[in-house]
C-alpha cells in the first residue's frame, strides 16, 4: 500500500487514522501506564473505539492523525486538535504516544509541532490550549519547549490512583508561535 | 402553585418548564445579556423549546429558574452542567436575565443555594466555572460566595472586535462545608 502522509516532518508524519488502526488504538489506550496521563477511566472496545474513530471523521471541529516514524513506518501514537470554540478560533490540542518504547525521544515534540503548525496555518486558529495531569512532568517539559505557556490549575479537578490531583493548562496563541 | 425546588431568603429555585421557552428566549437573545453570558448565535423559540427537553432527558446537568418570592416572577436561571460522576465535578453557570433586578444579591443568594445543593446533594468534590475578565461585578459576586480565580485562559473568548481573556474560578467542597 502506498504511504499517505497528510502532515511531514523530519522523523515522522501524520496521517488519518483508519479503521484497521482500531485493534492498534485498543491495545495502547487500555494499558495502564498509557492511559494514566489520558482522562480515559472506563475499558475502551474495538466496538466502541470504532465508533469513536467514525464520529471523528464527521466532524469538521475535530482532527485526529496518527504518528507514524518515517524510518520503520511504524504508527506510535496519535494527535489532535479537538472542538473548541468556532467563533472564538480556539481549539484543544492532545496527544498520545502508545507504543512506550518511543518515549521520551522527542517523537510526540515533532508531531505536536507539526499539528500546531496545522492549526494555526490552515485551520487559522487563534489559540491552541491544552489540559494535562498535574503530575506529567515529562509533558508539561515538553509543551514548554514547543511553546506552550501555564495559564493556571484547575484545582483537584481529576480523580486518580485514590486522591484529586490538579490539571494544569496551557496555551499558546498565534502571535506566539513562530513554526 | 407554586413548585418550589430550593427556598432561600429572597428568591427560590424551581424546575425549569416548556413554557420557559419564551422567556428563556428574551433573555438569550439580549445583547446586553449576551455580552456577558455568551452566545453569539440568535435563540429562537422553537430551538429553545427542544433545548429544554434535552435539559431534562440529560442527567449531567441540573437548571432551575430563579424565582423571586416576593412576586413568583422568574429573574433568570442557574445551573450545574457538565456534570462528572467520577471526578466528581461540575460547571456552574448563571444568569439574571430581567435587568431591573441586576446588582441585588439575587444571583449571589441563588449561586449559594445551588452549589450547596451540588456539594451536600449531588455530592461534588469541585465546582468551577468561567467568567469574561470585564466581567467584574460577576467576579465579587462569585468570590462573595466562596469561588476562588485559579486560572486564565489567555484570548479565550472574542466578544465584541476582540478576544478577551477568561477566568476560571472554582470552590471545594471542603472549602464550603468549613
Amino acid at each position: 500500500m502506498q504511504k499517505i502522509e497528510f502532515l511531514s516532518g523530519d522523523r515522522i508524519y501524520l496521517r488519518p487514522m483508519e479503521l484497521e488502526d482500531v485493534d492498534m488504538f485498543c491495545k495502547w489506550f487500555n494499558d495502564p501506564e498509557v492511559r494514566q496521563y489520558l482522562s480515559m477511566v472506563f475499558p475502551l472496545s474495538k466496538l466502541k473505539e470504532k465508533e469513536w474513530v467514525e464520529k471523528i471523521q464527521k466532524d469538521r471541529d475535530q482532527v485526529v492523525l496518527v504518528i507514524v516514524v518515517k524510518s520503520e513506518d511504524n504508527p506510535i501514537g496519535t494527535v489532535g486538535l479537538h472542538r473548541g470554540d468556532r467563533t472564538s478560533r480556539n481549539a484543544e490540542f492532545g496527544i498520545a504516544i502508545g507504543e512506550k518504547s518511543y518515549w521520551s525521544q522527542g517523537y510526540g515534540t515533532e508531531g505536536a509541532k507539526l499539528m500546531i503548525d496545522y492549526g494555526f496555518g490552515t485551520l487559522n486558529l487563534h489559540r491552541i490550549y491544552l489540559r494535562a495531569f498535574a503530575f506529567n512532568e515529562r509533558a508539561r517539559r515538553s509543551y514548554i519547549k514547543i511553546g506552550f505557556r501555564e495559564e493556571g490549575v484547575f484545582r483537584d479537578a481529576v480523580y486518580r490512583d485514590g486522591r484529586y490531583h490538579d490539571v494544569l493548562v496551557m496555551s499558546i496563541l498565534k502571535s506566539e508561535w513562530s513554526g | 402553585m407554586e413548585i418550589k425546588f430550593i427556598d432561600g431568603e429572597q428568591v427560590y429555585l424551581r424546575p425549569v418548564e416548556a413554557e420557559d421557552a419564551d422567556i428563556f428566549c428574551q433573555w438569550f437573545n439580549d445583547p446586553e445579556f449576551r455580552k456577558l453570558g455568551g452566545g453569539e448565535l440568535p435563540t429562537s423559540k422553537h430551538e429553545q423549546k427542544k433545548e429544554i427537553e434535552r435539559m431534562h432527558k440529560g442527567e449531567n446537568a441540573v437548571w432551575l429558574v430563579i424565582t423571586l418570592r416576593d412576586t413568583n416572577n422568574p429573574i433568570g436561571f442557574v445551573v450545574l452542567g457538565k456534570i462528572d460522576r467520577v471526578n466528581r465535578n461540575a460547571q456552574f453557570g448563571i444568569g439574571i436575565g430581567d435587568k431591573t433586578h441586576w446588582a441585588r444579591g439575587y444571583g449571589t443568594e441563588a449561586a449559594k443555594l445551588v452549589v450547596d445543593y451540588g456539594f451536600n446533594t449531588l455530592n461534588l468534590h469541585r465546582i468551577w466555572l468561567e467568567v469574561y475578565d470585564y466581567n467584574k461585578r460577576a467576579i465579587r459576586s462569585y468570590e462573595k460566595v466562596g469561588f476562588r480565580a485559579e486560572c486564565t485562559l489567555r484570548d479565550g473568548e472574542y466578544v465584541d472586535g476582540k478576544y478577551h481573556d477568561l477566568v476560571v474560578m472554582s470552590i471545594l467542597e471542603n472549602e464550603w462545608n468549613r
